[in-house]
């Protein structure tokens, strides 16, 4: 069977493609509207959520190295304090062994 | 997307749908037809920007269709040959007519044979437009279709299809 012989017979016998609905171009168009109007929306989420999640930690960083340097604060004074503490009993005792 | 881009899709619809819906449905039959139409004019609609004018618009257009038909068929891990013809017993075969017959000897070809022999049989595409679509070189195409061909006359002749 030659390329002529074997085009005829399946262009004779193939099935029929089944027609499309009338509507089919219509419905197709409304998937794209959909689907485009759905990355506009994630276009306009992704870099919205993207700053805050980025303020958000930038903002706990913050709180986080203000509490660190109130501890150090807090830490400075007690040692000044127990520093001052230990000068008056070392002069205490040193006075009392002195007046004996 | 404008009120003028939905009388361009409608018209770009108009201009592919017979030859788009031609091709999925002898390569991936009736039940994927509709699903894998709004695939393929989802996909070109959307990319059709980066249509390069260098080969036909339905040229491209089969290639995205060949393409998707190709990613369901794997999707599904359907065989394209049904295997129908080897288990038909012999009464039957009798009662089968011609285009049932030609639709076995269609399904007895692999994706790749039937893919050639429906664009170039079928859609009437030449061996470089069939080349261009399938993304392979024309001396492929051309032993491809010479092995369909083989193929189809061994099937049709050992089912007593006068040839």
């Amino acid at each position: 069977m030659n390329d002529e012989t074997l085009k005829e017979l399946l262009k004779q016998n193939v099935s029929m493609v089944p027609e499309a609905a009338p509507s089919e171009a219509h419905r197709i168009w409304q998937h794209l509207e959909q689907t485009s109007s759905r990355r506009a929306r994630w276009w306009l989420l992704a870099p919205a959520t993207s700053i805050l999640i980025v303020v958000l930690a930038v903002s706990q960083f913050s709180t986080k190295s203000e509490a660190l340097k109130e501890e150090e604060y807090l830490f400075s004074q007690w040692s000044e304090m127990v520093r001052e503490v230990d000068t008056d009993v070392y002069q205490d005792v040193f006075i009392s062994k002195s007046s004996r | 997307m404008s009120l003028h881009s939905k009388e361009e899709f409608i018209k770009f619809y108009e201009d592919h749908s017979v030859k788009i819906r031609g091709l999925l449905f002898r390569l991936v039959g009736e039940a994927a037809l509709k699903d894998l139409t709004q695939e393929v004019f989802m996909k070109a609609w959307m990319h059709r920007k980066k249509f390069r004018q260098e080969s036909e618009a339905s040229t491209w257009m089969y290639r995205i269709a060949y393409n998707c038909a190709v990613d369901y068929l794997r999707k599904e891990s359907r065989k394209v040959s049904h295997g129908l013809p080897e288990l038909m017993p012999d009464s039957l075969e009798q009662s089968v007519s011609m285009r049932q017959m030609v639709e076995l000897g269609l399904a007895n070809l692999d994706l790749e044979h039937k893919s050639v022999v429906v664009l170039f049989y079928l859609e009437d595409l030449s061996v470089k437009e069939v080349a261009d679509t399938l993304g392979i070189p024309e001396g492929t195409v051309k032993s491809r279709l010479s092995h369909a061909r083989d193929k189809m006359n061994k099937f049709l002749g050992g089912k007593g299809v006068p040839l």
